[in-house]
């Protein structure tokens, strides 16, 4: 757009800035959100424009000239009623053997370590083993923290398995996540790495969009 | 993980310790471990899963993690130069999220806001230590190759939009 000033023969040209020279992501993006649901009951869930979801869609609908969400579904998750069963099952989940105890921990530290500090690495350790000595098996927030460790190890240590078969650790991580469901009032350094023992493993094996992740 | 970052938050791990600050070093560095820790999976899930970030670089006043050189020290951390550079990269991906896939009207044209990330990723890659470049004449480390698929994946969604 040209604006022409009168008086002195000269014009001066000033150009409107236009939404191509300074687009934002409606205009990079004109589609609407995308959303997520086979099932009309259930809320859909929305996907954010920066999964690989979202960037398949748009692939899919340029090359299929189809307005209809064509992304692919991802519906292998453990479901909420596998992990209460577990729960509910007699007798529970015990502790393992000492020494397979400190093998998981060692495995979970390893592979956490050193991009995400979750624990101390001595101290955890060590209050492994007086938990062992002392047999103070039943503090919550002790085998909270210890029954995510031991799902973290398990799931780092297990082999390629089908995917008709439980994700190794589910049991311990059951465990773990009923442990801390009512938070406390006055939180510990324990209750934070807990909870983010627990959510390394629902993140990256149990579900594509984990409640832990909320 | 947002009850942990919430709970984080109430303990003032996003703060430096002060008033009455433990005089245990480890203690210390474990907290500030910790946080960085949850501000890494915040913007990393963030990233993945395009919901917004849940604390804002303004309100993080504490340093980043220190190198600790006691045996004592060693036996419970581990090398802090990688979380600093997985704590950079994390950074990156929270400003790709916000500054590229934003729906909020960012200043400057989107080109210019592409460019400054591509710079700042390059700065990145810059400024690593040698130890965690990757080499093409010797084994790299599994910590030091994640990294880098780490960065690879920010810097895909840069390209990708």
């Amino acid at each position: 757009m040209l604006h022409c000033q009168g008086g002195g023969g000269k014009a001066h040209r000033r150009e409107e800035p236009t939404r191509a020279m300074h687009p934002n992501l409606d205009d990079l993006i004109p589609d609407g959100q995308i959303f997520q649901s086979e099932i009309d009951p259930i809320l859909p869930i929305r996907i954010g424009e920066t999964a690989c979801t979202a960037f398949a869609t748009r692939i899919c609908r340029s090359l299929n000239g189809s307005e209809r969400p064509t992304h692919p579904l991802q519906w292998h998750y453990v479901e909420e009623s596998t992990l209460t069963a577990i729960i509910n099952m007699k007798p529970e989940t015990p502790w393992p053997s000492l020494a397979q105890a400190r093998l998981l921990v060692k495995t979970a530290i390893g592979h956490m370590n050193p991009a995400f500090h979750l624990i101390l690495k001595k101290d955890t350790l060590d209050l492994l083993s007086s938990v062992y000595q002392k047999a103070k098996f039943n503090i919550p927030s002790i085998k909270c923290k210890y029954f995510a460790l031991f799902a973290l190890g398990q799931v780092y240590s297990a082999l390629p398995y089908p995917t008709n078969q439980p994700v190794p650790g589910t049991a311990y991580f059951a465990w773990a996540l009923s442990l801390i469901q009512i938070l406390p009032e006055r939180p510990s350094m324990i209750h934070i790495e807990s909870l983010l023992c627990i959510v390394c493993p629902s993140l990256q094996f149990l579900s594509p969009f984990p409640p832990s992740l909320t | 993980m947002g009850n942990a970052l919430r709970l984080g938050l109430s303990l003032g791990l996003n703060h430096s310790s002060v008033g009455n600050e433990s005089s245990d070093v480890a203690a210390r560095e474990h907290r500030v471990r910790l946080w960085w820790s949850i501000y890494i999976m915040d913007r990393f899930w963030g990233l993945k899963s395009g919901f917004p970030a849940q604390v804002s670089d303004e309100d993080i006043h504490v340093g980043f993690p220190n190198a600790l050189v006691s045996e004592s020290h060693r036996e419970q951390f581990s090398d802090h130069a990688i979380q600093i550079a997985s704590i950079e990269i994390a950074r990156l991906a929270g400003n790709t999220t916000r500054e590229l896939y934003g729906r909020k009207k960012a200043g400057g044209s989107f080109l210019q806001r592409e460019q400054k990330l591509l710079i700042r990723q390059r700065n990145w890659m810059e400024s690593l230590p040698d130890h965690l470049k990757l080499s093409s004449d010797k084994p790299n480390s599994r910590h030091t190759v994640i990294l880098h698929l780490q960065f690879n994946y920010v810097s895909h969604a840069v390209f990708k939009l």
